[in-house]
């Protein structure tokens, strides 16, 4: 048993010259109703006139164009998987890991 | 720069009906952003069952299995056959030209006609070493 009059380790670290200091020395944070939460910061704002400019870009173009301009996006992300051996290897396994059917069995007949 | 289009290629190549529908459909119609495959809703019939069949065999299709390869860390690769192609209504393959899905349904609507997606479809022309190619918006 220890000594019921000792005070609690947390306290003792704190203590100043061996006594508890007077006020504590950290408040647990709580939000109150006037102050801002994480639904209030969102990026959402921002991101609509980005989203509109997008759109208004790929709207101007043929659709010929739009599938060239996806060729661009889809070499532009195969170069950087390239240079990154681990993210390649971890894009195939996931990859193959939601694609997968069991292969001991019949194809499914209504799909995965 | 031309777009990638050699799945979509060999299967009119091999006249197997078919719409273009998830990432590509979603750039031609407006939205511009990468994709990991090509997803096609094809219209069943025992000869576009055959074609199909031959198209695959031409990208050296494979469909994938649970079984882990020891050399390579990745689940085993199975050829597509005859009976693949009839049982599954859903392929999910890997192929010398990337990722293709074949649905013979509409994603979202398995009992619905196949059909119903070519009412939602526009014809792309222009595109290199092919016919015009429906692309439909779908879930």
């Amino acid at each position: 048993m220890g000594d019921p009059q000792r005070p609690p380790a947390r306290t003792r670290r704190l203590m100043v010259a061996g006594k508890p200091p007077a006020e504590p020395a950290f408040t647990l944070f709580a939000y109150t109703a006037d102050m801002s939460t994480d639904a209030d910061i969102s990026a959402e704002p921002n991101l609509r006139p980005r989203d509109r400019a997008l759109r208004a870009h790929g709207l101007a173009l043929s659709p010929r164009e739009r599938l060239v301009e996806m060729q661009r996006l889809i070499d532009e992300a195969w170069a950087l998987l390239e240079k990154n051996p681990a993210g390649k290897a971890h894009f195939l396994k996931r990859n193959f890991k939601a694609r997968r059917i069991p292969s001991t069995q019949e194809p499914p007949a209504n799909g995965t | 720069m031309a777009p990638d289009l050699r799945a979509l290629t060999v299967l009119s190549q091999h006249h197997v009906p078919f719409v273009v529908i998830g990432g590509h459909a979603v750039n031609a119609h407006g939205v511009l952003r990468a994709t990991e495959d090509t997803d096609v809703v094809w219209l069943r019939s025992r000869e576009s069952e055959g074609n199909l069949l031959r198209a695959l065999v031409a990208i050296d299709a494979h469909y994938i299995g649970n079984e882990i390869d020891p050399a390579t860390g990745i689940e085993r690769t199975y050829p597509v056959t005859e009976a693949f192609v009839r049982a599954s209504r859903l392929m999910m393959l890997c192929t010398s030209v990337g990722f293709l899905d074949l649905f013979d349904y509409v994603p979202g609507f398995p009992h619905e006609s196949a059909r119903t997606i070519w009412e939602s479809a526009m014809e792309i022309d222009g595109l290199p070493e092919m016919p015009p190619v429906s692309m439909a918006l779908s879930s």
